[in-house]
């Protein structure tokens, strides 16, 4: 019981220490922290940084890139009770970006305008220009209010001065002041151009009209067009003056005018497929015209932009394998079906060019392109283009390709049984819809063991591979083959099969065990039988175990040790002189107790002292009480009393 | 009933009971394919149909189309390093995901010069909650970005020596790299963005490095477009490849260890030696009131 306790402790204490041991093994940092319970926090510092770095863009006149950084802010993490203050903080400096950006924009368009004496034009674009300043100032001094609020909702001006959270803050007010700073400036352009413009205005320079007239309102793209006009000032034409004909606000011609003031330019429709255009012309004072005359654009004059349209058509496999080429065909045909020749067209994969091709004299495209072996597999697009050519405007069509590889397919022979050790011998053939897979590696895997062989020109292999003795008993294994094909447009696949595995040195130790045990059983159960019989023979009944174990105790050739030995020794001693004098023998099914009733009659003078002598007996047999010395040499003085008296025949 | 008889039943039951107690309990070690909890990878297994390596004898081969996914958290042996890098060369795609775990022994034995740094990513301001959490935003355009805008890491790390790669995503310009684990910003800390997700090719095969491993687990996976992320990932090769999650190197927990010790002992008495042997005992002890039998009739 004592060494079980000591093994279950030992038990207890390995359990106890070895996820210390494992936890020793771990990383030096948490790997992770349950996101649901972890703490909400919003670090000022960095907020402030990352706003004086878009104040610093703004004032910069960096507005592309700090409207990416505000755009940047929605990532950043806010905690509930800041979320609404923040996004109307981010809201209102995004709106002062945008309105800062336009409002450069419309200064420099002003500044351009002025240059070019096109005073209307300027005046129009600085009343805008006035009316985002106006905003730009309310906006900034909301940001500073708000600047103001967020930082004591940070606790900002609670912190320490030379804290960093702090040199953020002042950095920050020193920048809003620098936009401050920026947007006066804007204000003082705007007032300069302004000025400017009244100067020129007050200067009463000589009005200028130039007027367009097109040929054609109607064109096909690419066609020219015949452009005329005049330029005149107070009815009198100017001649030899540069007139830019601009077609959707882009200049396409100059034209210079003649005497009378006249001009005439072909100017071609650029190759743009849409199907209006707008054309006008501009005269701006140049050189010793700047002082003396304004600018002048004509009227817009709307041309209805032509050009057909190109219908392709075209016929490509919906499945396609890496490695392998896919053949797209196609008819290039104009609306009105009439064939297209000479057209190039591009076949692309995910946007990647895959080859070019050109339609032959019945608008007949056909063309080979080669996947990449690498080329995942899955759904791709495939975009097949036509280029626009001439007054046929150009046309793309996608589709939905999938690549996917050529199913392999295996078959194996193996012997259904192996005794081991043992070296297997497998063949087979490795082969595919497209016929044998050749130089495919196959490899072989039975358990613990493996082979690698290589499958030759008609797909066919075979490998052997060595089973030697393990601690399989018997039983079914599992022979695994794969196949990793050559060509990238082979899948790979493998194949089961199930070996039915005999261990003969495993087999013939169990069985030795089991007979070894069937042996000793047989020897002790037959043996028993073989007693009892031999028992009834003698006429023996040998008695039931439990009832009569005080019985078979006392009768049997068992050694007496100690006090209650000698008590029992002179029981027994004293028993066998009572059957011999009173020839009743005790049963197996009789208690010393009923023994003693059945001879006591017949004892007389003997009888006390058995009487006395199977007390102590049942005294010794039955109860915990260790008896005395003298108890035991009471008991063998009354054993030799009673062999005296009965001896002497009185019984 | 005796109570000499009825203490080995009543203690016999306990520990059948005990032991169906930690076998049927899911586990709760963190990134096993089996924990159903916060920091498990059920979500993810059942997702993406992922089988589970629990051995590198269980490396799948042929690799191609097949992805293997390695947390490693425990050292590799000189075998299994070759093992890895045999299954790369024949086109598998390894996604090493680490944050301060045995990953730069897999990618020196590659022969990559990519490392993992080992020292936690912060985000003051691009973050999840708190700055144990990088928001990344910055992706290169490449196929693994597609439907991506952000993702959410969780106690991350980030890459170094990336010449070697290609980058997928970097951290933002507030990120600082905590070298000396004060979770403060000091002025000798790294805080330019850093790499943390990128791959090159290896032979015929695939080598992916995230330095957060727990953008996997149930907690994650569903944060931003971490999903997307992983899904583009796992597809660098093939479209719906067949994934593998090696779990041999992974920390474990006593809970995982008892539920092993069971599975070796079930493996062990199924296996024809021991379930001979257990036959054997219970034939034994079956048979010993005959053997007592016999010994009192002698």
């Amino acid at each position: 019981m004592r060494s079980l306790a000591i093994i279950f402790l030992i038990i207890i204490f390995s359990a106890a220490t070895i996820p210390c041991i494992s936890v020793i093994a771990e990383p030096v940092y948490p790997p992770h922290e349950d996101p649901a319970t972890a703490q909400s926090v919003m670090d000022a510092n960095s907020f402030l940084t990352c706003y004086t770095d878009i104040f610093t863009l703004m004032s910069l006149k960096n507005y592309a890139n700090a409207t990416m950084l505000i755009e940047q802010l929605k990532f950043v993490h806010i905690p509930e009770d800041l979320r609404y203050i923040i996004q109307r903080y981010n809201n209102l400096t995004l709106e002062l970006t945008q309105i800062l950006d336009n409002l450069e924009k419309l200064l420099n368009k002003a500044s351009t305008l002025l240059n070019q004496y096109r005073l209307n034009e300027t005046s129009q674009t600085l009343s805008e220009a006035g009316i985002l300043v106006a905003k730009a100032e309310i906006l900034l001094n909301d940001i500073q209010g708000a600047t103001e609020t967020l930082s004591a909702r940070f606790g900002i001006f609670a912190a320490p001065a030379e804290s960093k959270v702090r040199e953020a803050y002042n950095t920050l007010q020193s920048l809003l002041q620098r936009l401050k700073q920026l947007i006066e400036d804007y204000l003082k352009l705007l007032k300069s151009i302004r000025n400017k413009t009244s100067e020129i205005q007050s200067e009463e320079l000589k009005p200028t009209t130039v007027t367009l007239n097109l040929n054609a309102t109607k064109v096909f793209v690419g066609e020219p067009v015949e452009a005329s006009g005049t330029l005149t000032t107070n009815g009198e034409g100017l001649p030899n003056r540069t007139i830019t004909l601009l077609f959707d606000d882009n200049p396409v011609a100059t034209a210079t005018t003649g005497l009378d003031g006249s001009y005439h330019a072909t100017v071609a429709t650029p190759y743009k497929y849409v199907h209006n255009m707008t054309a006008k012309a501009l005269y701006t004072p140049l050189d010793a015209d700047r002082g003396v005359y304004l600018a002048s654009l004509s009227p817009p004059i709307s041309i209805e932009v032509m050009f057909n349209e190109t219908r392709l058509e075209i016929t490509a496999p919906d499945e396609a394998y890496p490695g392998l080429p896919i053949t797209v065909r196609g008819n290039v045909t104009s609306e009105g079906g009439t064939p297209l020749n000479q057209r190039r067209v591009g076949v692309f994969l995910d946007n990647n060019l895959l080859a070019y091709a050109e339609t032959n004299h019945q608008g007949f495209l056909e063309t080979e392109a080669t996947l990449s072996p690498e080329t995942p597999t899955g759904k791709h697009t495939m975009t097949i283009a036509v280029d626009p050519q001439g007054i046929y405007a150009g046309v793309s069509q996608e589709k939905t390709l999938s690549i996917v590889k050529i199913p392999s397919e295996i078959s194996i022979h193996v012997p259904s049984l192996i005794i081991l050790p043992a070296k297997m011998y497998v063949e087979g053939n490795a082969s595919a819809s497209s016929g044998p897979l050749q130089d495919a590696t196959i490899t072989l895997q039975l358990g613990e063991n493996s082979t690698i062989v290589m499958t030759s020109k008609n797909g066919e292999f075979n490998a052997t591979i060595g089973m030697p003795l393990n601690l399989i008993f018997a039983g079914f294994q599992g022979l695994r083959v794969t196949v990793e094909p050559a060509e990238p447009w082979h899948a790979p696949t493998q194949a089961k099969a199930s070996i039915f595995v005999i261990n003969p040195a495993n087999l013939g130790l169990a069985s030795a065990a089991f007979i070894s045990i069937g042996a000793v059983l047989y020897t002790r159960l037959t043996g028993a039988k073989r007693r009892e019989k031999e028992g009834k023979v003698l006429g023996i009944a040998l008695p039931p175990l439990e009832k009569s174990l005080p019985t078979i105790f006392l009768k049997s050739e068992v050694k007496f040790e100690g006090v209650k030995g000698r008590i029992l020794q002179a029981y027994v001693k004293a028993l066998k002189i009572v059957e011999r004098a009173t020839a009743i023998s005790i049963t197996p099914q009789m208690t010393i107790r009923e023994f003693l009733r059945e001879t006591k009659p017949k004892l007389e003078g003997a009888a006390n002292s058995f009487t006395e002598l199977t007390f102590f007996a049942e005294l010794t047999l039955y109860s915990q009480y260790v008896p005395a010395e003298n108890v035991a040499e009471r008991a063998e003085d009354l054993t030799r009393d009673m062999e005296g008296v009965l001896r002497r025949g009185t019984a | 009933m005796e109570p000499r008889k009825l203490l080995p039943i009543l203690a016999l039951f306990i520990v059948l009971s005990l032991t169906a107690l930690v076998w049927f309990y899911p586990t709760i070690g963190d990134f096993r394919t089996g924990n159903p909890f916060w920091n498990g990878l059920t979500t993810f297994t059942t997702d993406f149909e992922t089988s589970t390596v629990t051995s590198y004898n269980g490396i799948p081969s042929p690799s191609k189309e097949t992805v293997l996914i390695v947390i490693p958290y425990v050292q590799f042996t000189e075998t299994e390093l070759n093992k890895l890098r045999q299954y790369v060369s024949l086109g598998g795609t390894l996604v090493v995901m680490d944050d301060y775990g045995y990953g730069n022994q897999i990618l020196s034995h590659l022969g990559l010069i990519m490392r993992f740094t080992d020292k936690p990513l912060l985000d003051p301001l691009f973050n999840y909650k708190n700055k144990w959490f990088p928001r990344i935003t910055d992706f290169t355009q490449t196929p693994i970005a597609k439907n991506v805008t952000s993702i959410v890491l969780n106690y991350a790390s980030s890459l170094t020596n990336t010449s070697d790669t290609t980058v997928i995503a970097w951290s933002s310009r507030f990120s600082f790299l905590d070298l000396n684990g004060n979770s403060i910003w000091d002025t000798d800390e790294p805080t330019e963005p850093q790499p943390v997700a990128a791959f090159a090719k290896v032979d015929q095969g695939y080598v992916v490095a995230v330095s957060d491993p727990s953008i996997l687990i149930n907690s994650m996976m569903n944060m931003d477009d971490n999903l997307n992320f992983i899904k583009n990932v796992m597809e660098i090769q093939a479209s719906s490849p067949t994934i593998y999650v090696d779990q041999y190197h992974l920390p474990k927990t006593s809970l995982d260890e008892a539920k092993e010790t069971i599975a070796t002992v079930g493996e062990l008495v199924s296996s024809p030696l021991g379930a001979l042997s257990l036959i054997t005992v219970i034939l034994a002890l079956a048979l010993t009131p005959v053997w007592r039998k016999g010994e009192k009739n002698e």
